[in-house]
């Protein structure tokens, strides 16, 4: 099989893991392009007309379809699929079809992905399949790994029901008082570890939360790790991080609160013996740097649009003098 | 060239497993089976990625079997895969609905060569399972391969294990010492078990009959810093290999360089040679 046809295998390949019948993101889609032949000026209350847990799962569609139009950004920009592959499939369409971009151009959509639940990534995908940016894919072998790294970690990241069950406690409870839960259920590392070993379904839903909280602490750590594994290209590292961002961002507050709560808690555990306490305390605080990084975004990628941005004062300041 | 869909996904009948399936039709598999409170890809660190770009290892796929390596007991654990590996010798392709884009998809045919690799406890419940399927009456038997790793079949003290690693998170690991395990496996591994001496009963009876030679594994690797398992051999395996590694290093890889992979790959090309 020749390159272009691996690229188009790649790109079906994706669409099977993310955008298969049925999947949320293609109801996501579907319902977007639905209300564009219904209503003449689509707005969000057309859709919204229902109860609650019907608007929440049409949240969780729309979420399905942008994050999937965000993972094929990725994919164009690793070169693991061809641009004009993915124009065909979902661009270059008869007059009469509605279109990715067509949805994403909506201004409701469009408000929704720039300021309600910043998603960047979906902007440059929108940019790509009208510009027509060739050249702005890297293609080395390593982005190719890098991309097959992160959707590894996205997919382990959807099937964990235990960190869906910490974000709707941490919802209901907030951070303080989840957190004095917390507490009183793990008075142990033993108490943790019982939880831990025990299979998802015998747990209840505080429990649950608990476990989805260790879950996130080490989703946190991976992609930490994932990060720093990327700096030798800064540009595929800022997207990465860009496509969790707007997570981190908006539940920078919460989350960091929560996970900082845990890792205290750890380190109020009576460390055994054999033990040297300063290590403890050490790897303790290695692992808050680590997790306020990611929610930073504190990577190579900024230190260097830092320092361009500083370079652009300094020449703008020499003209003005 | 990408020779493997990746990275491997789950499979959706049994969702603690996970393949990496070739983009073509291959008539090779390899399933391993990882050992107590493993996970089905973790345990084999990097071997996802680095066999698919193995010279002579692209024509396989590739399966990452888990299972509740904790909380089930031993018999039931060899059941569920002597289930799975039923599937897998008659009718390989149902198992992948839904795993491959159209394109990719496979026909019915049946695989030449299955080779099972084993960690520690995984050598146990692959063993466990083939009895059964013997006993049953199973057809294609013949087409299994074994290579195990630092394999429990001659008992283990499996509280060890729990001692080297309890979370990814390596502050949780500090904590390891002092925690309890309450898991039957403990004591169904323990090296006079009801269970272990069983299982090395009827296997050494099978082989006596002179059928059944795929009960016999054809590498077996050993950690040279072992304080898991007794590394006594078991029936007619050959002689062990000691890798520089302890028991839970012996079945992981940082590189295509890296000692357990090298002689995996050794092991399934010689066996490719000879098929």
């Amino acid at each position: 099989m020749n390159e272009t046809g691996q690229a188009q295998l790649n790109l079906l390949d994706l669409e099977m893991l993310f955008y298969s019948p049925g999947s949320d993101a293609r109801a996501g889609f579907e319902v977007l392009s639905r209300s564009t032949l219904v209503y003449q000026d689509f707005r969000w209350y057309d859709l919204m007309d229902f109860d609650d847990s019907r608007a929440s799962k049409l949240e969780q569609c729309i979420d399905g379809f942008l994050a999937y139009c965000a993972i094929l950004e990725l994919a164009c920009l690793s070169r693991y699929v061809v641009d004009q592959d993915v124009r065909a499939l979902y661009h270059n369409l008869p007059t009469e079809t509605h279109t990715f971009v067509d949805v994403l151009r909506l201004s409701p959509v469009d408000e929704y992905y720039e300021h309600t639940f910043p998603l960047p990534l979906v902007r440059d995908f929108v940019n790509r399949m009208i510009f027509r940016s060739e050249d702005t894919g890297h293609s080395h072998e390593r982005a190719t790994r890098f991309f097959q790294r992160f959707v590894a970690i996205e997919l382990d990241r959807r099937d964990n029901a235990a960190a869906k069950a910490f974000f709707r406690i941490l919802s209901v409870y907030g951070p303080y008082e989840f957190e004095r839960v917390m507490r009183a259920r793990l008075e142990t590392p033993q108490s943790l570890v019982d939880l831990l070993l025990r299979p998802v379904e015998t747990l209840d839903e505080i429990e649950s939360a608990i476990v989805g909280l260790h879950d996130l602490l080490e989703f946190c750590i991976t992609y930490d790790a994932f990060l720093e594994t990327c700096k030798s290209d800064i540009v595929l590292q800022r997207a990465f991080w860009k496509f969790y961002s707007a997570y981190f961002v908006r539940e920078r507050m919460r989350l960091g609160q929560a996970l900082r709560s845990i890792v205290l808690l750890f380190l109020r555990w009576h460390a055994p013996q054999a033990i040297d306490e300063d290590s403890l305390w050490d790897e303790g605080n290695i692992t808050l740097e680590r997790v306020e990084r990611l929610l930073n975004g504190s990577y190579e990628f900024r230190q260097q649009m830092e320092e361009r941005s500083a370079a652009r004062s300094l020449t703008a300041e020499r003209g003005h003098s | 060239m990408e020779t493997h869909f990746l990275p491997p996904r789950r499979i959706p009948s049994h969702t603690s497993s996970y393949a990496a399936l070739a983009r073509t039709q291959v008539s090779n598999l390899l399933v391993f089976v990882h050992g107590f409170r493993g996970h089905a890809l973790q345990t084999w660190q990097r071997f996802d990625e680095l066999l698919p770009e193995e010279p002579g290892c692209a024509d396989f796929d590739y399966v990452f079997y888990g299972y509740d390596a904790f909380g089930s007991d031993l018999m039931a654990s060899a059941a569920a895969f002597r289930g799975f590996l039923e599937i897998l010798l008659t009718e390989p392709a149902s198992i992948w609905t839904g795993m491959l884009p159209i394109q990719a998809r496979r026909d019915g045919r049946l695989y030449d060569r299955i080779t099972l690799v084993g960690h520690s406890l995984g050598a146990v419940v692959i063993r466990c399972a083939l009895l059964d399927l013997a006993g049953l009456g199973a057809v294609g038997l013949e087409k299994l391969n074994l290579i195990f790793f630092a394999p429990a079949h001659s008992g283990a003290h499996l509280s060890r294990v729990l001692k080297e690693s309890i979370s990814p998170i390596s502050l949780l690991n500090f904590f390891a010492a002092i925690v309890r395990l309450r898991s039957p496996l403990i004591e169904q591994l323990l090296p006079d078990s009801q269970e272990l001496k069983h299982l090395n009963q009827a296997t050494r009876d099978l082989l006596a009959t002179g059928k059944y030679k795929y009960l016999v594994a054809k590498n077996v690797f050993i950690a040279k810093s072992e304080n898991v398992v007794i590394n006594v051999p078991f029936c007619q395996d050959p002689p062990a290999i000691a890798i520089e590694a302890n028991h839970m290093s012996v079945c992981k890889s940082n590189d295509a360089e890296s000692e357990p992979f090298g002689h995996l790959v050794k092991a399934i090309r010689t066996k490719a040679a000879g098929a």
